[in-house]
């Protein structure tokens, strides 16, 4: 009985692995809240494109990536900046659209898109980011042979959705010669709406 | 009784760590179905003349990839497209483990496809690294508070052999 109460009087400081114990998780409980709050915002810094292009601002574009969907490889121009910076594009605009093959609407407006990249044709360059860990490399090529797409289409993985703030498909931006995204469609695209968006940022690039 | 706790707390805050920086959660969006997708079947490299497998038995350990969820679990469009990759698969009489493998090569090597991991080396950790945290919370749970309590009445005897006033009253 006796010895019972003296145990529990004492003081719990006075073990050593009990303190240790509560220090440690105490240490862990902030590395947890740290180890959350960069995966959250790792996905916002995505998000905050689309706030900043509806503020007004111009974001920068993020890379591109450089696993050609088909065998035949990228374009010179491409290749040649490793798809490191959309801006340089031969310091022309580029218009990024992301698609997967099961998404009907990415189906849909392809022939808008491959309309488009003939028409600006040595002016603005097209490429099409397929997301690559959520399709079939075997559905993403039969998809360019199917539509006859004459521009680069590459393969994206999670972090480029992630840092191109991607949340589903289609969408499709458009980059300045500055490398910064002047505006972007989430969702199925209009062709006339595509184009007004780059005749304005061909203009902005005249002025 | 405190102490057990702040183990017990410890060993929850590394297992919570350890889910928190090792999972690839993938938050899943809206996928519009639509009739333009293509509806052909790929063309695999004929292995067998039998089929090895079915498309139910692989269907409960791969993952749909668009939407978090095991493949026998969903009917999203990219759910479909995967279902006909793995029946052509199996037509071509391509086993299991080669329909595995050949899904996570078409997902450019991400294995997060496969719901049930490999046993082979690669795998081998998200089989065991689930038994370790149990076995760990077991050993916790059981081990260290006997070892507090032995170490409590050793304590307690010393003091009672130092104060008679406090010792048990004897057993006589």
């Amino acid at each position: 009985m006796c010895s019972m109460e003296s145990t529990t009087t004492r003081p719990e400081t006075s073990n050593p692995w009990a303190t240790l114990a509560w220090i440690v998780s105490g240490l862990l409980l902030v590395v947890l809240v740290v180890a959350i709050w960069l995966r959250v915002d790792d996905r916002s810094a995505g998000a905050a494109i689309a706030t900043s292009i509806a503020d007004g601002k111009r974001p920068a574009a993020p890379a591109l990536p450089t696993d050609p969907v088909a065998d035949t490889g990228l374009p010179a121009w491409y290749a040649a900046n490793g798809g490191k910076q959309a801006s340089s594009a031969k310091n022309k605009v580029l218009v990024v659209n992301w698609w997967a093959s099961w998404c009907g609407p990415c189906n849909e407006e392809m022939p808008a898109l491959q309309t488009l990249a003939n028409e600006y044709d040595g002016t603005v360059e097209f490429v099409g980011i397929n997301a690559g860990e959520e399709d079939l490399r075997s559905d993403a090529r039969a998809f360019a042979k199917s539509h006859d797409v004459r521009y680069p289409l590459v393969r994206g993985d999670r972090n480029d959705k992630d840092s191109w703030g991607v949340t589903g498909f289609p969408e499709t931006f458009v980059v300045g010669t500055d490398g910064r995204i002047s505006s972007y469609i989430n969702g199925p695209l209009e062709q006339r709406d595509l184009r007004d968006m780059i005749e304005a940022e061909l203009k902005r690039d005249r002025a | 009784m405190m102490r057990a706790w702040a183990i017990a707390s410890l060993v929850a805050w590394i297992t919570l760590l350890a889910a928190t920086l090792g999972s690839t959660s993938n938050i899943a969006h809206a996928a519009s179905a639509g009739d333009g997708a293509p509806a052909t079947a790929p063309r695999l490299e004929q292995r067998r003349d039998e089929p090895q497998t079915t498309v139910k038995a692989i269907e409960p350990t791969v993952m749909c990839p668009s939407c978090d969820a095991t493949l026998d679990q969903s009917d999203s469009p990219a759910a479909e497209r995967m279902r006909v990759w793995i029946a052509a698969a199996v037509q071509a009489g391509w086993t299991k483990d080669e329909i595995r493998d050949g899904l996570v090569k078409e997902y450019d090597g991400d294995e997060s496809v496969l719901a049930v991991p490999r046993t082979d080396s690669v795998g081998l950790g998200a089989w065991v690294a689930p038994l370790a945290i149990v076995l760990a919370i077991a050993l916790t749970a059981f081990i260290v508070p006997r070892r507090w309590r032995r170490d409590a009445q050793a304590r307690s005897k010393y003091e009672s052999s130092s104060s008679a006033s406090q010792s048990p009253p004897s057993s006589e």
